[in-house]
């Protein structure tokens, strides 16, 4: 039993470093699970019961000033980002067959 | 035994395909799934980054962006610079003057390239900046370049398919023989053989927005298409292309112009020219004099034309 887990834990470690030598097809595989985990999340969900959190903020009388203890997110303004530019570059396999359409735009 | 002759008969050729943003639109480079296929595709979008950052007047430091932001000074410019200028310059008198590599100025005088909303410019500006760009604005003495200050040059209309000449050329000297390269959809050059003797090519309608108009097999030629369906400007309810005819100043009146040609540097340039000629007919005569036996295309000038356009054999 020992030596089997054993086997199966070296099986997954060979896996994950045979991945890590293609590794977008390690990403691709880690967002399509975390996808699929979150749509499932999201469909688990029942509408009716999404409340808004609420968060009860401290007056510090000192510093007239109030404080959030709780852990918190700030939204930040990144001004112009081309997302494109980081997208990874993903090879794919097509037949001759598939039309390719001209278009005037870029 | 039949059963492995049908399934064989379906059987299609596989093609690696990779797309990428260069030159402000996506370039999709297809090419035959083999040994070192993806190194190969890497290569060719190295070199389409290569010549982007050296020749797109939108590159930062390139050759044409420095002769822009130094005009009415020499700059030194290598021997493509040079080709590329002088082959433009052939097209300026060909076209009579429709076409100008230094459109840049009529382009933002009619509100293109700006971020401010538009007004129809006055017909002063206008005759003001066609009879700058009627003169010589670009000189060239050995491996230097001037341009006139005032103007600007724009390597939209061709720098783009002259990479993919590049692409097609640096394929061949690989042995490649069958691939497929889609610059934007307005530049596709395809490399055909006997094992794959075409690429099917859906020709957008010029007006109408959903699906394909009609298609066309596309041979070791490249085909260049131009049109105003997307690329426009609004100015009081009135639609005006972006191809400008630089002759009179104003925006082309056509609707989509086509050229199938075995050079897509050509190929887009003279689809630009005959996009921009709503004027001239003697243009696309000396384009079919200059052009003979190495260039197809069609026209269209009426929102709705009557039925698929015949390509004009040149």
């Amino acid at each position: 039993m020992k030596s089997k887990l054993k086997g199966l834990f070296l099986f997954i470690i060979a896996t994950f470093l045979l991945g890590l030598s293609r590794k977008d097809l390690l990403y691709g595989w880690i967002d399509d699970w975390y996808m699929r985990k979150k749509i499932a999340e999201t469909k688990s969900q029942n509408p009716n019961e999404l409340r808004f959190e609420t968060q009860k903020l401290d007056y510090d009388s000192l510093q007239k000033s109030f404080k959030n203890p709780n852990l918190y997110f700030e939204v930040v303004r990144l001004g112009h980002i081309d997302f494109n530019s980081y997208k990874r570059n993903v090879k794919k396999v097509e037949d001759g067959d598939i039309a390719e359409n001209a278009s005037e735009s870029n | 035994m039949e059963i492995l002759q049908k399934t064989h008969q379906r059987a299609t050729k596989q093609y690696l395909t990779e797309t990428r943003f260069v030159f402000y639109c996506h370039i999709k480079i297809k090419i035959p799934l083999q040994p070192g296929a993806e190194t190969l595709i890497d290569q060719c979008f190295e070199l389409l980054k290569s010549i982007d950052e050296q020749y797109n007047s939108y590159s930062q430091g390139s050759y044409f962006d420095r002769i822009n932001k130094n005009a009415g000074n020499w700059v030194e410019v290598d021997e493509t610079t040079i080709w590329l200028l002088n082959e433009l310059d052939k097209m300026k008198s060909i076209s009579n003057g429709i076409y100008n590599v230094a459109v840049m100025p009529l382009l933002r005088l009619w509100g293109f390239y700006q971020n401010r909303s538009c007004s129809l410019p006055s017909f002063d500006q206008i005759a003001l900046l066609t009879e700058q760009l009627k003169g010589n604005v670009v000189s060239i003495k050995d491996n230097q370049v001037k341009l006139t200050r005032g103007n600007e040059l724009i390597t939209g209309s061709f720098i783009k398919a002259y990479a993919v000449d590049q692409v097609v050329a640096f394929l061949k000297a690989k042995g490649v023989t069958d691939a497929l390269i889609n610059a934007g959809g307005s530049t596709i050059y395809a490399m055909n053989d006997q094992g794959h003797p075409y690429w099917k090519i859906n020709i957008p309608h010029p007006t109408l927005e959903d699906g394909s108009w009609f298609q066309i097999h596309l041979s070791n030629e490249c085909l260049s298409l131009s049109g105003r369906k997307s690329s426009f400007i609004t100015i009081d309810d009135k639609q005006y292309s972006h191809i400008i005819n630089v002759a009179t100043g104003w925006p082309s009146l056509n609707y989509q112009a086509v050229t199938l040609t075995s050079s897509a540097f050509y190929g887009d340039v003279i689809s630009t020219v005959l996009m921009a000629n709503d004027t001239d007919k003697k243009v696309n005569e000396n384009l079919k004099q200059a052009f003979k036996d190495k260039l197809k295309y069609y026209v269209i000038n009426d929102a709705m034309p009557a039925g698929i356009p015949v390509f004009i054999e040149c």
